[in-house]
């Protein structure tokens, strides 16, 4: 699913200090979709924010997406 | 040595302090700051505004642009017109930041044929979307909308000085919500007089705690207030 996984990665980068240090990964199984996101070091607290808001934020973006394209995702902050 | 100056909010301004404190890191007692506002409890639910403080960062800790975050987090809750307080018009890179980011977010969630408008809309920044699946934009309860919302406050305030909440709106969308949120207000007030007890309302975002605050107050017979935590943050109408 290219078009979740660029979704996660322009909303991780418009967060970050370090755009370039934005990687998604993506794993479909079946219609589920498994986006492992990493970031530098220094801005993991940016895209997870003040008691998860911020992941929070983002998950409830991208699930949005994928109920347009008819799959379930699940969105993994790898730190 | 680059100062950074750091508004925080909260009920008092010994909250706004100890928030300031776990915030960036400095003891309290080293904080050099600013009441902006000393806050006010407000009288019969009233009138209630957070306490505001400006705090000198000169640490800058590698966090400290994250506290966009804590600003909205504490913002339009139950505070006054006073609180945004914003000052002229927003300026024009904050106009295009938005836009371009906006964009970018609803391209890449994949909504058919949509357009973004931002203009200054005094108290706020307006970011109009239009799009043919609005329905999914705004999301159960408006819970994506205020999502994306929140992000970009969040995106274009790192890379801005704040100047005024963005505000995300989609066919109407916020106007409906205050019109169904305040006919509720209304209907659960009458219910908590005749019942003569206190009533609560269903969870609410600030935007909608706030419109409910100020649609209440001028009914002498009940008060308001807000209890419970994040997501279930709720108004409670009590009869006098």
């Amino acid at each position: 699913m290219p078009q979740l996984k660029r979704l996660l990665e322009v909303l991780a980068q418009s967060l970050v200090d370090d755009p370039d240090g934005v990687k998604v990964t993506a794993t479909e199984l079946e219609s589920t979709v498994v986006l492992e996101l990493r970031v530098a070091p220094d801005d993991i607290g940016k895209v997870i924010g003040k008691q998860g808001r911020i992941a929070r934020a983002i998950r409830t973006v991208v699930k949005a997406s994928a109920v347009r394209y008819g799959k379930k995702v699940i969105v993994e902050i790898v730190d | 040595m680059n100062t950074e100056k750091i508004e925080f909010h909260a009920g008092t301004v010994d909250e706004a302090l100890d928030k300031a404190s776990a915030r960036l890191g400095i003891p309290r007692e080293q904080l050099s700051y600013e009441v902006l506002d000393p806050g006010s409890a407000g009288f019969l639910g009233l009138g209630t505004r957070d306490a505001r403080i400006l705090v000198e960062n000169d640490a800058r800790t590698p966090d400290s642009r994250a506290i966009v975050e804590e600003v909205f987090a504490e913002s339009g809750g139950e505070t006054t017109e006073e609180e945004a307080r914003p000052s002229g018009e927003a300026s024009p890179e904050i106009l295009k930041t938005t836009r371009e980011q906006l964009t970018r977010i609803v391209e890449n969630m994949g909504l058919t044929s949509c357009e973004v408008e931002v203009y200054d809309a005094g108290e706020i920044i307006a970011a109009d979307v239009r799009c043919e699946e609005s329905g999914l934009f705004i999301g159960h309860k408006g819970e994506t909308i205020d999502a994306v919302q929140y992000l970009l406050n969040v995106a274009v305030y790192r890379r801005h000085e704040y100047e005024k909440k963005i505000v995300v709106d989609c066919e109407g969308y916020r106007q409906r919500r205050i019109e169904a949120v305040q006919s509720i207000a209304h209907r659960t007030a009458r219910r908590s007089i005749k019942e003569r007890r206190p009533l609560k309302l269903p969870p609410m975002n600030a935007a909608e705690r706030r419109a409910v605050h100020l649609y209440l107050k001028d009914n002498p017979k009940v008060t308001t207030v807000s209890e419970g935590r994040d997501e279930n943050r709720r108004v409670v109408v009590k009869p006098l």
